[in-house]
């Protein structure tokens, strides 16, 4: 009696489909994740390939870290800023939502968008260039309206509101575009219909902008949030973590103690914390905001 | 039409399935099969004189390398995979002195590859790491610990060591010896940290070079001019970002005649009385506003300043074709505080232990081709400091060139320990620190001194 698998294309289009995200997936994420636990719990030297378990030794280190937590102060610090940041975002879209030509939307739309194309580490020394205290632009065009100079990336004080700057005009483009998108897909018969009961402007966003965009906001938030905990390239393009350690970030830590410390063991177990601290952190908001969005 | 769906037939599903796994387990059997067998190896290891000569046996695996062909015989063909670090002008010197040498052995085809600088310390580490590093690896002298205490290089032959000695700039064979006391290989290239002063500059304020580091600071004083909390102009100014900070100060710690570590490398030693003249030294002329990294150095020392950065070996290069253009410099050589000494690096020539004799004695015919005078004047002429005593008589009327060859003898490196990475992040972050007026130098140091311990003896 012959037995037959019946396999339609689909189902071969799947399997098949399915083969090279699931390959991906396991080689490139799962293993990576799972062999950073594993060193987490030891102390590994490099070339000899000796690992010694340690338990927990790495993570009870790190709670008693100075550096850890001058990194995670500097980290919150650059989160914050950029959480403010985000309603600069917001009130950009709406400016741009109601430019009513689209040519000249479609210009500042573009001006916006510039730096989000400009690479990362390119965008960093440039910054840097402009941020010097003696013959950087910045400081000439403030002088030339009255301001004295700003020490920028060579004072403790200024160095992370001068990195919160690079960020947000290198990410902002994204997040307007992001805004821009959800303000779109509010229906116009929403606005329509409250004009004609007399609503003001003010009102219109408080019931009907607001509520509609709040999946939009906590999307910005989470992702935000994510990305500004994993800060690295503008401090080690700028400042090396300097001037001492005032613009070290977690994921600089984490670098310092893989790359110049060599000691991977205290890198994963450090990876694992920032983890567990995106993880509690987007958990919370997405329990306690999503309650709040409206869909 | 609706298209009939294709049935497989069952058992030819299991069919095509065991095949599958029948060819990759036969093909891994023959893979298995066909690598070379695990062989003990009785490897001498050369020292260096004046230590103690050992004979160890070690079980060693000899691998072929990847890209070689096994049914060609290594004698006829071979590619010999040579890293480097990029840096523009002394790779093409690098890739020229491969090309001649290709020329005259057709049979080795060298895979020069070219590495940025801030990645290829990890990137020789971790291909040592894969078992699959390149057959000959420019390694500089802060990562020698590391592949030392791993005991992955081979020791340089007797041949090579002579002539280092007989052949090469004094004082470059006793920069070669490892912390192990093994020569691992000749270097190619040395850096040394000497001041550079504005020649220019000096005679306009009517200043003669400072001999020593306090005279130094006084003149920067006298030249620094700050407006609205900015500094405008300085005497000196070092460019305190990243490592350079760890490798400045080292430099004028030596000067005051103290040690990072102490000689048996166990613990911190720099935090003395002397030791904190030197980091108040440092510091005071480190002006980060005006110099916060290398590039706005240059731009500061071209207009400005009277006494630059220390550019070490490279500087000669930069003179010629970099930013100094038309701007007369001179070094009196190393400012002497307590003793005459000062920072150097230097970068090696080194192969992996782990090749076939055959394979290493390619190599090391062709980093005996690459330090022959002639390919040292290739260098030389380049800007960069000749290695050979040959190559020096031509730069004999050269003043600038003669005070860093002569410096050589008064050179001494970082300490070769394998934690030396971590260390110098320590460095970096507390000494960055005092730069920042967030802690006195006092602090500086005692903090330097509780987390260096602490590395050291392997505590958290």
């Amino acid at each position: 009696m012959k037995h037959t698998i019946r396999l339609s294309d689909r189902s071969r289009f799947i399997v098949t489909a399915l083969l090279i995200p699931i390959g991906w997936f396991i080689i490139f994420r799962l293993y990576p994740l799972c062999y950073t636990l594993y060193l987490s719990f030891h102390t590994y030297y490099l070339l000899s390939g000796q690992m010694i378990f340690q338990g927990l030794l790495n993570y009870v280190s790190i709670l008693h870290d100075t550096l850890f937590i001058t990194s995670l102060k500097n980290t919150i610090y650059i989160v914050l800023g950029l959480s403010i940041a985000m309603w600069i975002a917001l009130g950009l879209a709406l400016a741009l939502k109601n430019i009513k030509k689209a040519f000249i939307r479609n210009i500042f739309r573009t001006i916006f968008f510039i730096p989000t194309v400009v690479m990362s580490v390119a965008a960093a020394q440039i910054w840097t260039w402009m941020y010097q205290p003696s013959y950087g632009v910045i400081n000439y065009l403030l002088s030339s309206i009255g301001f004295k100079p700003f020490l920028w990336l060579t004072s403790p004080q200024q160095v992370i509101p001068a990195l919160i700057i690079v960020i947000l005009w290198k990410n902002l483009g994204f997040t307007i575009i992001l805004f821009e998108a959800g303000l779109s897909s509010i229906p116009g018969i929403f606005y329509e219909a409250s004009e004609i009961d007399g609503a003001t402007k003010w009102q219109q966003f408080k019931y009907i902008t607001w509520p509609l965009l709040t999946p939009t906001l906590l999307f910005v938030f989470v992702t935000g949030f994510i990305s500004a905990l994993q800060t690295f390239t503008q401090p080690y393009v700028m400042t090396m973590g300097g001037p001492g350690t005032s613009s070290y970030t977690l994921v600089f830590y984490v670098y310092q103690r893989a790359f110049a410390y060599k000691d991977l063991g205290y890198a994963s177990a450090l990876s694992y914390i920032i983890f567990l601290i995106i993880f509690i952190a987007s958990y919370l908001q997405l329990r306690y905001v999503k309650e709040r969005v409206w869909a | 039409m609706v298209k009939e769906e294709k049935k497989i037939n069952r058992r030819d599903y299991l069919k095509y399935t065991g095949a599958a796994i029948g060819g990759l387990v036969v093909g891994g059997a023959l893979g298995y099969l066909l690598k070379p067998a695990e062989v003990v190896e009785k490897t001498a290891t050369v020292t260096a004189p004046g230590s103690i000569a050992t004979t160890t046996i070690e079980r060693t695996v000899t691998v072929t390398p990847t890209i070689t062909t096994p049914t060609i015989p290594p004698a006829k063909a071979v590619t010999i995979n040579y890293i480097d670090y990029l840096n523009p002008p002394h790779n093409k010197v690098h890739k020229d002195v491969c090309d001649m040498y290709m020329k005259k052995h057709p049979e080795v085809n060298i895979n020069y590859v070219i590495e940025p600088y801030p990645e290829i310390g990890d990137k020789i580490i971790a291909s040592f790491e894969a078992k699959n590093p390149a057959h000959l690896v420019t390694c500089v002298s802060f990562w020698m610990p590391t592949l030392v205490d791993a005991k992955v290089l081979e020791p340089a032959p007797d041949w090579m060591i002579k002539k280092l000695e007989e052949e090469f700039v004094p004082g470059a064979k006793e920069l070669c010896v490892q912390g192990d006391g093994v020569i691992y290989g000749p270097t190619h290239e040395f850096g040394i940290h000497l001041p550079i002063f504005n020649l220019d500059m000096l005679e306009k304020y009517n200043l003669k070079p400072p001999k020593t580091w306090e005279e130094l600071v006084e003149i920067d004083k006298q030249m620094t001019i700050v407006e609205g909390g900015v500094t405008k102009q300085a005497g000196f100014a070092f460019f305190p970002k990243g490592g350079w900070i760890a490798l400045h100060w080292v430099g004028v710690l030596y000067a005051y005649g103290e040690k990072v570590l102490t000689s048996d490398m166990k613990a911190f030693a720099a935090n003395t009385e002397r030791g904190i003249k030197s980091l108040e030294t440092y510091v005071s002329l480190c002006h980060p506003d005006l110099c916060p990294d290398e590039f706005a150095t240059h731009e500061a020392f071209t207009k400005q300043l009277i006494a630059g950065e220390d550019f070490i070996s490279l500087t000669r290069a930069y003179v010629k074709e970099g930013p100094y253009p038309n701007i007369r410099i001179m070094t009196p050589g190393p400012l002497e505080q307590y003793v005459k000494k000062t920072q150097s690096y230097a970068w090696f020539y080194v192969v992996p232990k782990m090749y076939p004799s055959d394979i290493k004695e390619i190599v090391w015919d062709i980093i005996d081709f690459h330090t022959d005078p002639e390919q040292d004047m290739m260098m030389a002429d380049l800007g960069y400091l000749p290695m050979l005593k040959k190559s020096l008589e031509k730069f004999k009327e050269d003043e600038f060139i003669k005070a860093f060859v002569d410096a050589v003898p008064y050179t001494e490196m970082y300490p070769p320990t394998s934690k030396w990475p971590a260390i110098e992040s320590v460095i970096v972050a507390q000494v960055g620190r005092a730069i920042a007026k967030e802690i006195t130098p006092e602090q500086a140091l005692a903090t330097m001194e509780e987390q260096i311990n602490s590395i050291l003896g392997s505590k958290k």
